[in-house]
């Protein structure tokens, strides 16, 4: 009789034994674990993928919209595009791929074997999958899917008085569906996130001494709980509408439109934060480890996360200045006053790197490409909060380039720097570094590139959301820029993954902490065994690895 | 048999407990079912929030002319909930003193008035004179032609339906906790489910409370 036998925890290529196993026992392993780490990866498998989905559509839409009347693809198929580029940008590859990070981290950060409901933790990966399996089975229905944009307003998006939809077949539909499924995931991984910081965080690790990451995930998941469900009630009486004749959005029979307005934003507000949130967590894990230095105002840096959270459920009528149905001056107050948290926290960043001994490597890099990026999306946000303002820029491109400034520099450069920082935790390997610097130059170049025009004809009067235009409107070389620029991120993009699947098996090994860092994860060995810890250090700072590793420093209180 | 003394919790030199410990208050299941809950109350408010602003937009025509939602049935329909929900924390009380048949018998109810519930409700959408779009058989005697429900049929019925699908569902929970109560599965030391099920039906008791005094008395 022969016994087969191996320990779970022999990653690839760490150690010197490397046990094979049938491809059959792999695949079972991985569709049934319930093992946090492995869900964190299979989310990032699962958001790649649908970010390269969203990434041609973006092409799609640049390759039209490259030169003047351009007649690439139809106008259906344009608008199609835009509006399944969003739902997936933001639903599927942002929202998992924030989860990705989650997933693997906050159980390391806080000290924990795995998520506290291991088995919800699994279920609410699958439903990324199957969400995004409806959401791309529109395009299998006649009327292709959703093209009524990520905000599908009524009417556009409901029946008119007789009954007839003003977009037929039922990609719409099909899109509320995805869209509820996607938010239940959302909502059961974020209480899973809350219980798991609440209840299992290592002996000695106080709330004041959970790492940033954490706290901003934990801020985070609030959001999304008490802002999820309102998009889908929303959504469901927006089906309702469609499917079995109700009117709420309809002023002939007492309806109001407005009212889907609000209850979407009082979403999708809060959505931003979501999205933008966890990447700041990121970001205030890696600029203090490069600049060898503790965080500026740990505490302050909290408080200020809490208060954009609490800010960000009160703004959401700043998306609806032009209905003329909303109170401009509440609205565009208090979005100013989102602006002083955000301050806080790019002081926090800056006075961290302030007399610090900065290292350059490619996690930095694409940190202080986030700031710059952040910082750009932040000051053109303040102009869009300007009541007055905001009447002409409104559905402008100068939209579209101020939410891709915010968005693109979460969703690409806090997510590249978070996964340059903590690839080695994960695999054991080192990112290749030069790869890495080549890839930051591709895509900062072409961030702004594609961006900044967009500004510029946003500024002349582009309307966003058009298929084309004609040559005397002088929005070609704008647009034929931002169109070439799409290629430097592309580039980045493909080089990043190139990066990834090489230094999987060829990476030079990195060993438990390459970075001399701070926080709990790197604690354990790279990658971490199943269990998760052998053994913890003593918790007594929001620092931990740096207390056990420096203790010259901590007696000479040189910390 | 020797007397087993507790453990004294080993500290370490601050005071820190050296073990992973239950820090009393909310267990797991239940703290996690507590921020379900709260996601819930916010779809439930957005429905609720909905229905207060389309009365408003509509201030003179709601409930529209013809229409006056009847409310003694509902009124019972809200005693059975009430009844339920002090019937569902017996059991809890029950499970806590170990007492199997007050838990049984007491689940029991709570499963069967959530079901007289149900029938209420169901009558209520079979009695219906108007629906989503219109009347359902041309518009009663002395309303005009031109007066539909529209906004305040879809409100109405969207909110009913979609307390009775969390009710429906509650009524499979407590089945299946009647259930595992009968075979044994709770005891004084492990009932964090029934817990969880139990707070679950209260915020279906409160909802409809609320739901109630929307549909029927504020109108």
């Amino acid at each position: 009789m022969t016994t087969h036998t191996f320990t779970p925890d022999q990653s690839p290529g760490v150690g010197a034994v490397r046990v094979t196993r049938p491809y059959r026992a792999v695949f079972l392993d991985w569709i049934t674990t319930t093992d946090h780490k492995k869900i964190g990866t299979m989310y990032a498998i699962a958001a790649s993928v649908f970010f390269l989905i969203g990434g041609i559509l973006a092409g799609i839409m640049r390759i039209q919209l490259a030169i003047p009347e351009n007649d690439f693809v139809t106008r259906d198929v344009f608008n199609q595009s835009f509006t399944m580029h969003g739902t997936i940008m933001v639903f599927l590859f942002l929202m998992p791929m924030l989860a990705a990070l989650g997933n693997w981290m906050v159980p390391l950060q806080v000290g924990a074997a795995d998520m506290a409901y291991p088995k919800v933790n699994a279920l609410a990966f699958w439903m990324i999958p199957l969400g995004g399996t409806v959401l791309l089975l529109s395009y299998l229905m006649p009327n292709g899917p959703h093209a009524g944009s990520w905000v599908s307003y009524p009417p556009l998006a409901d029946v008119s008085e007789s009954g007839t939809a003003f977009l037929p077949g039922h990609g719409v539909d099909l899109w509320i569906g995805a869209i509820a499924i996607l938010g239940i995931s959302s909502t059961l991984g974020s209480i899973n996130f809350i219980v798991t910081v609440y209840k299992m965080r290592a002996p000695g690790m106080t709330m004041l001494r959970v790492p940033i990451f954490t706290w901003t995930v934990i801020v985070q998941s609030f959001l999304a709980i008490f802002s999820l469900p309102v998009v889908t009630a929303g959504l469901a009486m927006l089906w309702i509408s469609r499917n079995l004749g109700g009117r709420f959005f309809d002023p002939s029979a007492g309806g109001d439109p407005i009212l889907y307005q609000h209850i979407f934003w009082y979403f999708g507000h809060p959505e931003v934060y979501i999205l933008v949130l966890p990447v700041m967590g990121v970001v205030s894990e890696i600029i203090p480890v490069f600049s060898r230095k503790p965080l500026f105002g740990y505490k302050a840096f909290i408080f200020a996360t809490l208060s954009i959270a609490a800010l960000g459920t009160m703004v959401w009528a700043h998306h609806m200045f032009t209905t003329g149905a909303i109170q401009v001056h509440f609205f565009a107050f208090t979005s100013f006053l989102i602006s002083v948290p955000t301050g806080v926290k790019m002081f926090n960043w800056t006075a961290t790197m302030y007399k610090g001994k900065i290292e350059f490597t490619s996690a930095m890099l694409f940190a202080l490409g986030f700031l710059m990026m952040f910082l750009i999306g932040g000051i053109t946000g303040v102009f869009n909060a300007t009541g007055g303002l905001d009447f002409s820029l409104h559905d402008t491109y100068f939209v579209v380039s101020h939410f891709h400034y915010v968005l693109v520099s979460a969703a690409l450069f806090g997510l590249f720097a978070g996964f340059y920082y903590w690839f080695p935790k994960m695999s054991g390997r080192m990112l290749n570094e030069t790869v890495g610097k080549v890839q930051f130059v591709l895509l900062f170049l072409g961030v702004n590139f594609t961006f900044l025009p967009q500004m510029l004809v946003g500024l002349d009067g582009m309307p966003r959301r058009i298929p084309t235009y004609t040559e005397e409107e002088g929005w070609g070389l704008g647009n034929l820029i931002s169109s070439y620029g799409y290629i430097l991120i592309a580039l980045a993009a493909i080089l990043f993954l190139l990066n990834v699947l090489l230094s999987m098996r060829r990476g030079k090994i990195s060993g438990d902490n390459p970075w001399d860092a701070y926080a709990l994860e790197w604690a354990t060995s790279s990658p971490p065994p199943y269990y998760n810890f052998d053994r913890l250090p003593l918790i007594r700072s929001e620092r931990p690895v740096f207390d056990e590793n420096h203790p010259e420093a901590v007696a000479t209180g040189d910390r | 048999m020797t007397a087993t003394a507790t453990p004294a919790t080993v500290q370490d030199n601050e005071g820190f407990p050296l073990h992973q410990e239950d820090e009393g208050g909310f267990s797991m299941t239940v703290m996690g079912t507590v921020i379900f809950l709260a996601s819930e109350v916010m779809f439930f408010a957005t429905l609720l929030g909905s229905y207060y602003t389309l009365r408003a937009v509509n201030a003179d025509s709601w409930p529209p002319e013809g229409i006056e939602p009847e409310w003694p049935l509902p009124l019972l329909m809200t005693a059975t909930l009430l009844v339920s929900s002090v019937s569902i924390h017996g059991a809890v009380w029950a499970v806590r003193r170990d007492n199997r048949t007050v838990l049984t018998s007491a689940l029991a109810i709570t499963v069967l008035l959530g079901v007289m519930f149900m029938v209420g409700e169901i009558f209520e959408f079979s009695i219906a004179e108007f629906d989503f779009e219109g009347w359902k058989d041309g518009p009663p005697k002395g309303v005009a032609e031109g007066i539909v429900p529209g906004a305040y049929g879809s409100m109405f019925w969207t909110i009913l339906a979609f307390h009775g699908l969390h009710v429906s569902g509650g009524i499979i929970l407590n089945s299946y906790i009647l259930f595992s109560a009968l075979n044994g599965r709770f005891s004084s030391k492990n009932y964090q489910v029934l817990e969880s099920a139990s707070y679950y039906w209260h915020f279906v008791d409160v909802v409809w409370l609320i739901v109630f005094v929307t549909l029927y008395v504020v109108k």
